[in-house]
């Protein structure tokens, strides 16, 4: 359980590794579903992604906020010439479906260097590297 | 304490002939030649954009033309379940011509149409199909994930099983209704229109092969040789332990000439050759311990199989008589082999996309230059 001004995290599901492992753009982010409770009035999913290792990465992963129960919450995409191919097709909910289907199917998603790569089922995470972009005050 | 040597010396016996014979295997495979595939960009193809996912595996046909199954870009229906996403069939020709197989559109007596195979033959394409014959619409509750109750409506009809089959232009020409006593996961097409079809008996999982007639109805069923197919179609878990609990083991129909290839994909279980008189061929391809068949890449004329577990080449040329290794392959211009889609008159099909079109690859195999005389070994993945 982590809280982090208020808020109280509950939940830090990992779903989904890396989607764009590629030489000519980022190392990939990693998506996260959180699961955000603010009193008894608000409680709330939300799919985040982040830069694998914790950072901000290279210049084309770009980064934005979005409110979960009203905080204001760290997300990344990349923000380069693949951004159609990762960022509007494959959405987080496919993402989400592919993760529950593709043990007994395989998938080539577009990677950012023009080819097309396995999708990698997702492994569990057991920690998202570093809770501080999470918090909103980074980005004020 | 005497037994218990005999025993010791038995099983020291056994081991050494294993490690000969897996030894054995990998060196022959080191005796068969390393290629290198070099792709070269051919025009995009018109009429489609590149999609952000492709579905394995790739079909292709004797004339070179390349199946793919696409999943459009765009998210889900947001709902309490995840709706499969919509799959679309889409054909490459060698010349880049694009043609589309959309089921949903063509089968306007159906409802709630979702693939669960298609087989590309020469003359026809068939969808294996789940669907609902009439639209019976109910409201359901379910809570969601912010405590509320919220209502969606399902098409809570009966769902059967049909085919429909479209001919090569994209044209949907007939649809029938299946009623086996299995449930069938592959289909495939001979050329005389005889169908293939394999499955699992819903009471104890074990496989079912059966050709159909051209109407759908039974011809017969086939019985494979003892051994050469899993006593259940399901599997449990994934090699990390993780997943869901019970899943059906990835399976494919290939075609091979008039014939039509059932593959267990990443098992050790052995091809199965079936040709339209309905006879099986068992090709057990030599393959050193711990390499497994991944997939089959379809191929005009030989047998070409992607492995996995190997570190001496990633696809194989299988002799389909005797199983021996002919050549070996590794991919080059960063093209990953799972992204080949067949091998048509001694060249690989592959596609990359750029500028959200779709690009052909044209792979052409040389003799590799690298230093391809490590130590035979059992690979490990």
């Amino acid at each position: 359980m982590r809280y982090i001004s208020g808020l109280c995290i509950i939940s830090l599901v990992t779903m989904c590794a890396t989607f764009a492992s590629a030489q000519h753009c980022a190392e990939g982010l990693t998506v996260y579903e959180l699961e955000c409770r603010y009193s008894t009035t608000c409680r709330q999913t939300v799919d985040i992604n982040l830069p694998e290792g914790g950072g901000y990465g290279p210049d084309n992963i770009a980064c934005t906020s979005l409110s979960c129960c009203g905080q204001l919450i760290t997300t990344c995409y990349v923000n380069g010439p693949c951004q159609n191919a990762l960022r509007a097709g494959v959405t987080p909910e496919l993402r989400k479906y592919l993760s529950h289907i593709s043990l007994d199917s395989e998938f080539l998603l577009a990677s950012c260097n023009g080819h097309y790569e396995l999708f990698k089922r997702p492994s569990p995470a057991s920690e998202i590297h570093n809770l501080a972009i999470l918090d909103d005050r980074v980005l004020r | 304490m005497r037994l218990a040597a005999v025993f010791s010396l038995l099983l020291t016996f056994l081991s050494a002939g294993y490690a000969q014979v897996t030894s054995g295997a990998a060196s022959k495979l080191q005796d068969a030649p390393l290629y290198r595939i070099s792709f070269e960009r051919r025009e995009p193809v018109s009429g489609i954009d590149a999609p952000p996912l492709f579905k394995l595996p790739f079909g292709c046909t004797r004339d070179g033309t390349a199946f793919i199954t696409m999943l459009p870009a765009g998210g889900l229906a947001q709902g309490p379940q995840f709706a499969p996403p919509p799959l679309l069939l889409v054909s490459v020709s060698p010349s880049g011509q694009a043609r589309t197989f959309p089921i949903d559109q063509s089968t306007e007596q159906l409802y709630n149409s979702r693939e669960l195979d298609h087989y590309p033959s020469d003359s026809t394409v068939v969808f294996l199909v789940e669907a609902a014959q009439e639209k019976k619409l109910t409201t359901r509750t379910y809570t969601s994930k912010d405590g509320n109750s919220q209502q969606y409506s399902d098409n809570s009809a009966e769902r059967h099983m049909y085919l429909l089959f479209f001919d090569r232009e994209g044209n949907h020409k007939r649809t029938l209704e299946l009623s086996t006593s299995f449930r069938p996961i592959r289909i495939g097409i001979f050329p005389s229109g005889t169908l293939l079809a394999y499955g699992y008996s819903e009471q104890d999982h074990a496989p079912k092969l059966a050709m159909l007639k051209q109407d759908g109805t039974l011809l017969r069923f086939l019985q494979p040789e003892e051994g050469s197919t899993p006593n259940s179609i399901f599997q449990t878990k994934d090699g990390s332990g993780k997943g869901p609990a019970v899943y059906v083991a990835p399976t494919e129909f290939v075609s091979f000439g008039d014939s039509i290839l059932l593959v267990h994909n990443k098992s050790t279980f052995p091809l199965l050759e079936v040709s339209e008189t309905g006879s099986i061929r068992v090709i057990r391809p030599h393959l050193p311990q711990g390499v497994r068949i991944d997939s089959l890449v379809p191929s005009d004329q030989d047998l070409y199989v992607r492995v996995m577990g190997s570190d001496l080449g990633s696809i194989y040329e299988i002799d389909a008589q005797s199983g021996r290794v002919r050549r070996r392959f590794e991919t080059g211009n960063d093209a990953i082999p799972a992204s080949i889609a067949c091998v048509h008159d001694g060249k690989f099909l592959s596609f990359d996309h750029g500028e959200g079109k779709l690009v052909p690859l044209v792979g052409t195999a040389d003799p590799s230059t690298k230093a391809d005389q490590a130590p035979p070994r059992a690979a490990s993945k």
